[in-house]
């Protein structure tokens, strides 16, 4: 009876032991959304890297001077709001930002997605958690108040940033040009790899243009060709998602890692306690998915 | 000329330039199993080049604060 019993306990803590692990696999998977999947997917080359980081980092600066106005707007509109963990937010976000910043796109590509997935994820928790204080915090009209103006030559600030983006996107599009040529065995005697990088052709005038060159090809031509893009295309694409698919490991644990480092950047300045920086820890892992409350209505993560 | 020699005459010519029409326009309906290969190859190419360009006024969202 007793050996009965003792058998039965271990299968018991063996079969609790695998739920656990399939539940930490089950909600590491649910971090990295489907959107964040398909721009990884562009992460295949150092450049195509770079362009992911750009507008990453971009975002994130856009949202800090978005944050910034509303701040200002806010203690206008209400002079009892408390505005202090709207202002730990934007300077985590500020963190976040160098973060992106330091990251390398050069690195391998295991490595620079996994930096890409856990900073993406941070961004949209950030901005998250920066929405549910101001939705909780104002009445609709005076959220309406807190919108007016917000974007008001904010495109005209951040240009020089957007421009970067632009000559990495120009960058990264000549070397798929030339590429997808060098695949298909066709010669750029149109110079369409040139006009890709200067930016005199875009997204649509560069596909126009060679769609012209695979058209004057004969049908055994255009069906290699076909069949060679595709290979090419389908083991890039398999890179890419191994590396989305490591960055699910430990993904729990990393984010932990990085709000503390993001606190320990920031405490002095803002005077942060050790029972605050555990209190902002124990929020952001509360939200992640699948511990309960989430980072909220449903956002793209 | 007698009417009973040429309305026959007129008649086959008007069934032959209506059915060159009718062959015509099958023709440019459907594809020949051959062209239907050509266009999936050339769809197929472009598919790929679709996914692999990026449209420079692309950008990340990250949701919104209010």
């Amino acid at each position: 009876m007793k050996q009965h019993f003792s058998a039965l306990v271990i299968v018991a803590i063996l079969v609790l032991s695998f739920s656990s692990v399939v539940a930490a696999q089950d909600s590491n998977s649910n971090a990295i959304s489907e959107q964040t999947r398909e721009q990884a997917k562009m992460m295949f080359t150092s450049q195509g890297a770079k362009v992911r980081l750009l507008q990453l980092e971009y975002a994130l600066e856009k949202q800090i001077k978005i944050g910034e106005r509303i701040m200002e707007k806010a203690s206008e509109i209400s002079e009892s709001f408390d505005d202090t963990e709207l202002g730990i937010i934007l300077e985590e976000m500020k963190e976040a930002k160098k973060q992106v910043g330091s990251a390398d796109s050069g690195k391998a590509t295991d490595d620079v997605v996994q930096d890409f997935v856990d900073l993406k994820y941070d961004a949209v928790q950030l901005s998250q958690q920066f929405k549910n204080i101001t939705q909780n915090s104002f009445t609709e009209q005076e959220r309406t108040q807190l919108k007016e103006g917000l974007m008001d030559g904010l495109e005209s600030e951040m240009a020089q940033t957007r421009e970067r983006i632009r000559d990495a996107i120009k960058e990264h599009n000549s070397e798929r040009v030339q590429n997808a040529l060098q695949t298909m065995k066709l010669s750029d005697n149109e110079n369409i790899a040139q006009g890709a990088k200067s930016g005199e052709m875009n997204k649509d005038q560069i596909i126009e243009q060679i769609g012209q060159k695979v058209k004057e090809m004969t049908s055994s031509q255009k069906a290699e060709a076909a069949q060679e893009m595709t290979k090419v295309a389908e083991q890039n694409r398999q890179k890419a998602e191994s590396s989305t698919n490591a960055a699910q490991e430990m993904f729990q644990e990393r984010l932990s890692e990085r709000v503390q480092e993001r606190l320990d950047g920031i405490k002095q300045a803002l005077g942060l306690t050790q029972d605050d920086i555990d209190n902002r820890i124990n929020k952001s892992m509360s939200e992640f998915p699948g511990q309960g409350s989430g980072v909220g209505g449903g956002e793209e993560q | 000329m007698n009417l009973k020699i040429i309305l026959p005459m007129l008649l086959i010519v008007m069934i032959v330039f209506a059915s060159g029409c009718v062959q015509e326009a099958t023709d440019n309906g459907t594809d020949s199993p051959d062209q239907q290969i050509d266009q999936a190859s050339e769809n197929e190419i472009i598919d790929n080049l679709d996914n692999e360009i990026i449209d420079d006024s692309e950008l990340i969202d990250i949701g919104e604060l209010v």
